[in-house]
């Protein structure tokens, strides 16, 4: 009885004792928080209202055009320019990406999306900035900037686009998910033109804290950044001629600051494209700086070993042409710019690999010239390597002095000032005598001058679109330039991608309505 | 004489009250020696009687005449006759016709017979014949409509489980797993020879249970308890020794050089990289157990090691384990039980899961069949060489794979209480609270980095807590009303999970030859760090009720109210009911006749998948955007980071499933067939954005997918004689997957993240409507032109689909006195496979400058133009026969010391029947968590054939 008593008195006790443990778990699970604060953990796009926030908008603008290794750092970023005389690649092995771009064969699909993800890329963080402008408290004067510049990366990377695959779609809201088609040429340059004239209007004539001119846009850059824009403009496809005369008066306009803005033509060409000599001068308009050791690692892939032949263990990504190389080589002998020519190829020993001399090319099993302006300087050991801190150019100030000669002489305005501008770029190659208008045109001499002063920089391909100049100079093509017999395929001379890149198949699965 | 008479009744009356004595004894099973409780035990032709106790104990007053009879459900009914015995041992047969199996449903348990959904269970004896390490390894080719598939060969690395297909396309389709009762579990650090049971839940009425986390189906786990009786103490011992099964034929130095041309020559003899690269590796696996019965507290505790050298050069994993279940029964009505497992996991150099073997994906084994064979791993100083110009341009794999050193470390701790309650006879309270913990650690260092060049040493150092905690309240109400049984349970239910991460990298390390710089990380002149939290909850009420008419006509329902902070306000709360029935026909059919029972099952139920990150539906930016405008140190930099739906809500699965079970030839033959129809819609789907909208997914719901097939098992005793018996079971599945509905789009292009072989960009599986999942798109391949140039199709289509149709699995327990043969078969069928791996290897193009595939000798075969990887020429038949397992046990009788002796020795994976030319069908590259993106063999590890020789000790 006693012990059934105490038993029950137990159970009691244990009913108690479990309600409260029940109770109290009960209490402080009670309240599941279903809210979420994305706050603790996200930077929502609310905290886009301060300096700070928009200066790191800017700078993420920049990321994307490296886009860590993959945007302006690589060589596919600059396919299109393959198809220029100046370039060539291997004739087999993993090159067939830009053999095709080289001999403007190439498909949706073998064409590289590099360009277009890095422009894109930078195009949607340049939206958001300049969306945001409204809401950004803080100095006036550092918001203008950066709005500025902001306006100066998506006309940019527009024209960029432009130049690469033609008719592209135009995006200038951010946050939409809208289903676009390809502009026009006409809105496209429009587009462009405005950005870069808010741009002109936004930016200082300096850009503070930059290592060397040009790593950040100016007022002049933007001015600049016109020029080249109208001598599109005049050109092919539009063909509006009446750009010239814009084109050569932004050009003028900055030459005629080009003290304020502090751009000058630099005394030691070679230098430009080293290491050392990335910020040892003023002649970089709009310049892309690499890191190879920033904790954000962005280095510049396009050098090195990836212009150095098999024989001195190179990837042979980059490779001079051959006609062009020859051309060179008598018109440097001939106007007496062979320092220029010397700059621009590796002529000596190579000290890598079975040590092949570089003026010996023609007994390489791949025979090509190979560019010294992307192997790099010997001593810093660039040509070890894939990577490095060389900058690349996207504009030099030279080109805005033979955008001048060139535009001056397209419309017909020739003055003193534009063959100065010309024999400015000359004399620096090492030229010793003037060109005069008995040497020729000037429009065609500055042409000729550009092609020269730009080898292998990725340029000259754009040149001889806006020109409509691309079958005849394949047809200058050498003989010996390998032709790929394997595969049987020859250069196009015309077709759908002749002129523009097509727009990468990846793009063309999510937005089919680009095929039109 | 009335004397006499009175006297010799008095004799007699004595006789047969001295005659009159008390027996006890011990009630076992005669299968594994446990005490049974609740064994009746009757004088026969009486109705006097006892019941075993906790301990199998009986005690029962008989006279030497009486025969004593042993009956218990699922056992042969034993009579013995008291004779002079005083102490009578019993040890029941299990009666196969009887079996009634108890399954665990969630949040409960359920008589087999009573089942109403698809429900598959296998216990301990299933898979004790095979040598495992891996929990994922029991449940292979074991129960229909669930596909293992070993994803990689990595020791450690990920396994891709499906439950009746994959519903999502972009979300995940890996099952919920809950041990004993707490959800979300995690299966590859269990301890195998812990489990009981594992029930896997299939149709929707089963999981629906588990509402928004139940559409992929679940994983029920139940660990081992101590069983009354003496303490018995398990130790059971192997070794294993794998090796790669296969080599992939490739061109001799000699070869490769004159296929090369100037200036290729062969350096310092050249090298068989795969020979550098594979090596044979030793498994040690050492288990110990205890179990036992002291008064009301019972106990299971055990402990595992796991020492397995991965078939790479330098990978390995290693895995110690503990665990303690006790359970008390307090008082009549109160029971507790408290279960802890603490692991930890070290895994060395697992990259992504096992999904491939390098921190570069072109690296591995893509560049170890690829790397220039005339060039040896190191030059004559004995330094390495480290890049070549011909082959793959990558860093030589050995020296990458030897100069690394990546440990990841992962320590769980799991606690889960277990209080039950029983308020009145009807009615219980459970509680349970559970616990986990969980810190991942990775510390590598990388001394050689793999990639296209060479770079600095590199060192990373992540961490990752874990921490989850649930509360159930499970109040239960069970009433006979005599015909009808009735049983209803209400659940209310809180989970939360919080994982905390940071990382730090650093690289370009100030001094020179630092090794494991994991540690010294602030030695890196580039560093970088990161931290997060995500956070989750969901609140869930859940209902059930289940009727039985006796015992012909079952019924269940079932609703769960989830709501989850994963969405938003106004979405967030998703309803899933579920309802089925099932029908015996046992009473259609005689005892006699070769059908003995027939029960029909069908249910319908909806469940959903909420497996998406916290915050997604918030938008925000991208942190990680710097950029160094002075060539020199990094600025913070900000980006965007994609569109977001902020309307996002559950994707919803619907099933209905019918089935039937036999039970034939007295219940040696067992049948059981499923048929189901699973549509899931607002599929939390990826919807790309085009890169001129800023590119990457936007993720919404929109969508549907259906999966219809069918599951059959059959399990069989074919023989069974008192020397010989042989137990067969036979699994089969059959999925058809068809993608309904994109939401208005066409197709979607996808490829697996960061994979390109071949240095193609594009994408390569398809997605459209009226289409399975997982189709290959690509060019046709037309065969080589006279200049032995590559031709294609210009167009591409569907070339091929990577998720099989059809697997099945056979597994054979044969013993033969004390001898014990189990054969495991399985086979998978109805896929294909994009050989990438050997795309790359057979003709230039991407990393590749030269092949080195003796493929590129044949005449046949194209020596240029492009390598279209995603074309015909590199997809090919997956499907595959494989003997998983075969082992050959002798049970030791009688020895003295012990309970039970055995020795065995095993092989796994000794053949496979297959047409596939690559190391492994069954391996994928692409993550475990994909099922658009299946079936790509690009440097996927392959499954090591492994021998094993084990001894299982029981004292």
């Amino acid at each position: 009885m006693k012990n059934k008593m105490k038993s029950k008195m137990r159970n009691y006790r244990f009913k108690i004792k479990f309600c409260l443990v029940f109770v109290s778990l009960a209490t402080v699970f009670s309240c599941a928080d279903l809210e979420e604060d994305p706050s603790e953990v996200l930077l929502a796009p609310t905290a886009l209202n301060s300096e700070a926030a928009l200066s790191a908008l800017n700078t993420g603008m920049y990321n994307r055009l490296v886009n860590g290794s993959t945007g302006v750092a690589r060589t596919s970023f600059h396919i299109a320019a393959f198809g220029g005389d100046d370039i060539t690649t291997h004739s087999g092995s993993n090159k067939i990406g830009f053999r095709e771009s080289d001999w403007r064969r190439q498909t949706p699909n073998s064409s590289f999306n590099t360009t277009y993800r890095a422009c894109y890329g930078v195009i949607t963080i340049a939206n958001t900035a300049i969306d945001a402008r409204d809401n950004i408290e803080g100095n006036q004067q550092a918001i203008d900037r950066l709005i500025g510049e902001a306006f100066f990366m998506r006309a940019f990377c527009y024209l960029t686009l432009t130049r690469t695959y033609g008719r592209v779609p135009i995006q200038i809201e951010s946050n939409s998910n809208a289903q676009l088609s390809r502009g026009s040429f006409e809105e496209i340059y429009a587009q462009i033109e405005s950005d870069f004239q808010q741009a002109e209007l936004l930016l200082p004539d300096v850009y503070p804290n930059v290592p060397a001119v040009g790593a950040r846009p100016s007022k002049g850059a933007a001015s600049a950044m016109l020029s080249r824009l109208y001598m599109h403009w005049a050109g092919f496809p539009l063909n509006d001629t009446s750009r010239y005369a814009m084109a050569a008066s932004k050009a003028k306009e900055v030459i005629d600051n080009a003290a304020l803005y502090g751009y000058a033509l630099s005394p030691d060409f070679r230098s430009m494209f080293t290491v050392g000599g990335r910020f040892a001068h003023d002649e970089g308009v709009f310049t892309m700086v690499f890191c190879n050791t920033c904790d954000r690692r962005a280095p510049n892939r396009l050098t090195g070993r990836l212009g150095l032949t098999a024989e001195a263990g190179g990837w042979e990504e980059t490779f001079g042409e051959i006609a062009f190389f020859e051309d060179f080589e008598s018109a440097a002998t001939e106007d007496g710019t062979l320092q220029r020519f010397n700059d621009t190829y590796i002529l000596e020993q190579i000290p890598r690999g079975s040590n092949p001399i570089g003026a010996e090319w023609r007994n390489f099993a791949d025979p090509h010239p190979i560019f010294r302006k992307i192997v790099g300087d010997f001593d810093e050991g660039v040509l070890n390597t894939t990577t490095s801190d060389m900058n690349y150019y996207f504009m030099r100030y030279a080109e805005v002095l033979l955008n001048y000669a060139e535009a001056s002489g397209r419309s017909g305005n020739v003055t003193a000032d534009a063959w100065a501008a010309l024999n400015a770029v000359r004399s620096r190659a090492g030229a010793t005598v003037d060109l005069t208008a008995a040497d020729g045109a000037i429009e065609e001499l500055a042409f000729t001058e550009r092609k020269w002063e730009f080898a292998g920089e990725f340029q000259r391909w754009y040149d001889l679109v806006r020109m409509d100049r691309v079958v005849e100079a394949f047809a200058n093509r050498s003989p010996d330039e390998i032709v790929d017999t394997a595969n049987s395929t020859t250069p196009a001379t015309d077709g759908e991608f002749l002129y523009f890149n097509p727009i990468p198949q990846s793009e063309l699965d999510v937005a089919p309505q680009l095929n039109n | 004489m009335k004397q006499v008479v009175f006297t010799c009744f008095l004799m007699v009356m004595s006789m047969a009250v001295f005659g009159q004595s008390t027996i006890t004894g011990l009630v076992t099973s005669s299968s594994d020696q446990q005490p049974l409780l609740g064994v009746n035990v009757v004088v026969k032709g009486t109705t006097t009687g006892a019941v075993t106790d906790f301990d199998g104990n009986y005690s029962i007053t008989a006279s030497p005449e009486d025969v004593l009879v042993f009956s218990f459900i699922g056992y042969k009914t034993i009579e013995k006759t008291v004779g002079d015995q005083n102490v009578i041992n019993v040890a029941l047969d299990s009666d196969l016709e009887q079996l009634a199996d108890v399954v665990v449903i969630g949040y409960g348990t359920s008589k087999k017979t009573d089942l109403t959904g698809s429900i598959a269970s296998i216990s301990t004896k299933d898979f004790e014949k095979q040598p495992i390490t891996r929990t994922e390894d029991a449940l292979q080719a074991r129960v229909a409509g669930v596909s293992v598939l070993r994803n990689s060969g990595a020791p450690g690395g990920n396994i891709k489980i499906r439950v009746r297909g994959a519903n999502s396309i972009t979300g995940n389709n890996e099952p919920l797993v809950v041990i004993d009762g707490i959800i979300g579990g995690d299966l590859s650090s269990l301890n195998a020879n812990d489990i009981q049971n594992i029930d896997v839940l299939k149709d929707a009425s089963a999981t629906a249970i588990y509402g928004s986390r139940g559409a992929n189906g679940v994983v029920l786990v139940t660990t081992k308890k101590g069983r009354s009786g003496e303490p018995q103490v398990n130790v059971e011992y192997f070794i294993s020794v794998s090796s790669v099964p296969n080599k992939i034929d490739l061109l001799s130095p000699e070869q490769f050089v004159q296929l090369a041309g100037d200036p290729a020559t062969i350096i310092n003899g050249g090298a068989d990289y795969q020979d550098e690269y594979f090596e044979t590796a030793i498994t040690n696996n050492v288990q110990v157990s205890a179990s036992g019965k002291e008064g009301n507290l019972n106990y299971y505790i055990s402990g595992n090691l796991v020492d397995q050298d991965g078939i790479i050069l330098n990978t390995g994993y290693e895995r110690y384990s503990l665990r303690s279940n006790l359970n008390a029964q307090l008082s009549d009505k109160l029971k507790v039980g408290l279960n802890l497992f603490g692991s930890k996991e070290n895994a060395l150099n697992l990259v992504r899961g096992g999904a491939g073997a390098s921190s570069d994906r072109r690296g591995g084994i893509v560049n170890v069949l690829s790397f220039n064979p005339a060039v040896n791993v190191r030059d004559t100083d004995g330094n390495y060489n480290l890049q070549s110009s011909f082959g793959s341009i990558l860093v030589n794999p050995i020296a990458v794979q030897e100069q690394r050193n990546g440990e990841s470390v992962e320590d769980q701790f799991n606690a889960n209480l277990n209080l039950s309650y029983d308020i009145s006879n009807n009615l219980n309270f459970t509680l349970l609270g559970g616990a986990s913990l969980a810190h991942f650690n990775e510390e590598r260092f990388e001394g050689i980095p793999a990639g296209s060049q060479v770079r600095n040493g590199r060192a990373f150092f992540n961490s990752v807590r874990d921490a989850d905690y649930q509360l159930s309240n499970i109040l239960s109400w069970n009433k006979d009303f005599g015909n009808t049984k009735l049983k209803l349970t209400g659940i209310y239910e809180l989970q939360s999970s919080v994982r905390k991460l940071e990382s730090i990298n650093s690289q370009d390390f100030a001094l020179a030859d630092l090794e494991n710089a994991f540690f010294l990380l602030e030695l890196g002149e580039s560093q970088s760090i990161g931290a997060n939290q995500i956070s989750s909850s969901i609140e869930s009420y859940v209902a059930r009720a289940e009727v039985n008419f006796n015992n012909d006509l079952l019924v269940t329902g079932t609703i769960r109210v989830d709501e989850s902070s994963r969405f938003r306000k106004g979405n967030r709360t998703g309803v899933f009911p579920s309802i089925s029935a099932a029908y015996n026909l046992g009473r259609y059919f005689s005892d006699e006749s070769f059908i003995n029972n027939v029960k029909l099952r069908a249910g319908y139920g909806e469940t959903g998948n909420q497996n998406i990150a916290p915050f997604s539906t918030f938008q925000s930016l991208r942190t990680t955007f710097g950029f160094g405008f002075d060539g020199a140190s990094t600025s913070i930099g900000l980006g965007n980071s994609g569109l977001v739906d902020e309307d996002l809500t559950w994707e919803t699965t619907r099933q209905f499933n019918a089935g039937v079970d036999f039970r034939l030839a007295n219940g040696r033959v067992n049948l059981a067939v499923d048929w189901f129809k699973k549509n899931t819609v607002d599929l939390l789907l990826n919807l790309p954005v085009p890169q001129f909208n800023g590119g990457g997914v936007i993720r919404t719901n929109v969508g549907e997918v259906e999966n219809t097939g069918v599951d059959v098992s059959i399990s069989a005793v074919i023989v069974n004689n008192e020397n010989f018996s042989w137990n067969s079971n036979l699994t089969m599945s059959t999925v058809s997957n068809e993608v309904i509905d994109l939401g208005g789009l066409d197709q979607i292009l996808t490829a697996p993240s960061g994979i390109n072989p071949g240095g193609n960009t594009g994408n390569f599986y398809i997605i459209e409507e009226g289409e399975p999942l997982g189709n290959f798109f690509g060019f046709e391949y037309l065969g080589a032109d006279a200049n032995g140039v590559a031709q294609y199709s210009e167009e591409q289509s569907v070339i091929g689909n990577g998720i099989p149709n059809f697997t099945w699995g056979l597994n054979n327990t044969l013993t033969y006195k004390n001898f014990d043969l189990n054969v495991l078969l399985r086979g998978v069928h109805g896929y294909d496979v994009l050989n990438a791996t050997r795309g790359i290897i057979s003709l230039g193009g991407g990393d590749v400058t030269v092949p080195t595939s003796v493929d590129i000798l044949d005449p046949n075969n194209p020596t240029s133009g492009d390598n279209r990887i995603s074309s015909t020429r590199y997809i090919e038949d997956g499907s595959f026969i494989r003997l998983s397992n075969l082992s050959l046990g002798y049970n030791f009788p009688d020895i003295k010391g012990f309970d039970s002796l055995k020795v065995y020795i095993s092989g796994q994976n000794l053949f496979t029947i297959t047409d596939y030319t690559g190391f492994d069908p069954e391996v994928s590259s692409s993550s475990s968590s994909s099922d658009s993106t299946p079936s790509l063999d690009f440097g996927a590890l392959p499954n090591p054939r492994t021998f094993t020789l084990g001894l299982n000790i029981g004292f």
